[in-house]
């Protein structure tokens, strides 16, 4: 996964459940609503605010359980 | 099981049901036999959305999604064993009363449906993503969406409020079914575009899958209206109207097992 963006990042694990398009289209309205930025400006220690405000949706469309699952795979993956 | 598993499962049930209506159809034995053939496809139904449902915890928005449809399922089980089993031979009931009971119970279970269809078609909306496509295709879809409702479903709406005010107890029945059948066929346009929205992704399956069920119980409808405009030999009838019902319930467990498998530990492991 080396020289991809933190965006990319996330938008590849979400992917898996929700798709590309939906993955990239969750990444762009999170940052912005959460974080005031675009995906290409998120770096990783904007991650763990990113999280929190996308939690309710991956609960809503995925249960607790592969919430956190995926949650942490992001985190783990842009290294936070 | 494979995911892949859950698209053939329905297909086959449905042409395994169609060789014996071809082969049998007109067999006295059969034709007695298909109230259980209904039966057995409804509590299919219930056991994937039961299956479904449990794989969330208590409170989760698809928790009571996924429940509301098993509840409508374990319903109409319920009601054709009670009909099946002691209508006739235990309470001895008069035939209005057997008529009422079933028309309040039908009412029920198109109140579960709706209920629970609704709360999977919101979902899109509660996560704030939207479905992905411009605003002018969701018009076309959830146009033609309300079109397919107020086509198959208003026949039914029309003679069951015509029979009701007949004093047709029964007719609830009918007229239960045809208003969930408007709702529902208008519901069917959100769970496409969310399906349409999750493609490229495990959630593709559950919400493909419950588009694929939802359009067997279009063909049902579909059926059942052409049944009223042509007249149509009973044995066809029966025949589209149970095969598709068939496909439709398979469909349905196969959406709900899907649901289930994809957020199994065996999926979110080939994740990590």
């Amino acid at each position: 996964m080396q020289g991809k963006t933190v965006s990319e990042l996330i938008g590849d694990v979400l992917s898996s459940y929700l798709g590309p398009n939906t993955a990239k289209t969750a990444v762009k309205t999170f940052s912005k609503k959460e974080l005031g930025l675009s995906p290409e400006k998120l770096t990783a220690t904007n991650v763990p605010k990113l999280m929190d405000g996308m939690r309710p949706m991956l609960r809503t469309l995925l249960g607790e359980d592969v919430t956190e699952v995926l949650v942490a795979i992001i985190q783990r993956e842009v290294g936070q | 099981m494979k995911l892949r598993l859950l698209l053939v499962f329905p297909v086959l049930l449905t042409i395994g049901y169609l060789l014996l209506e071809l082969f049998f159809g007109k067999d006295l034995w059969f034709a007695s036999s298909v109230k259980y053939f209904i039966t057995f496809g409804d509590a299919l139904a219930c056991l994937g959305f039961t299956a479904a449902a449990l794989r969330f915890k208590a409170g989760e928005h698809l928790r009571r999604a996924w429940l509301f449809m098993a509840l409508c399922m374990f319903t109409f089980v319920c009601l054709r064993f009670v009909d099946v089993f002691t209508f006739d031979s235990v309470f001895g009931l008069s035939e209005d009363v057997k008529n009422a009971i079933r028309g309040g119970v039908s009412v029920l279970a198109n109140i579960f449906w709706v209920v629970g269809l609704w709360k999977l078609a919101r979902v899109m909306h509660m996560t704030g993503l939207g479905f992905g496509v411009s605003k002018w295709d969701q018009r076309l879809v959830l146009g033609l969406g309300i079109l397919l409702g107020v086509t198959f479903g208003g026949s039914s709406v029309v003679t069951g409020v015509i029979a009701v005010m007949d004093g047709n107890l029964f007719a609830l029945n009918w007229l239960a079914a045809g208003l969930a059948d408007v709702m529902v066929l208008c519901l069917i346009a959100p769970l496409f575009l969310t399906a349409l929205a999750m493609r490229g992704g495990l959630l593709v399956w559950p919400w493909g899958l419950l588009v694929a069920c939802l359009l067997g119980w279009l063909f049902v409808d579909a059926f059942q209206s052409l049944g009223q405009i042509v007249d149509l030999d009973p044995l066809v009838q029966r025949c589209t109207m149970i095969t598709s019902r068939t496909w439709a319930c398979a469909f349905g467990f196969s959406a709900g097992m899907a649901q289930r498998m994809i957020l199994g530990r065996r999926f979110t492991d080939k994740i990590k």
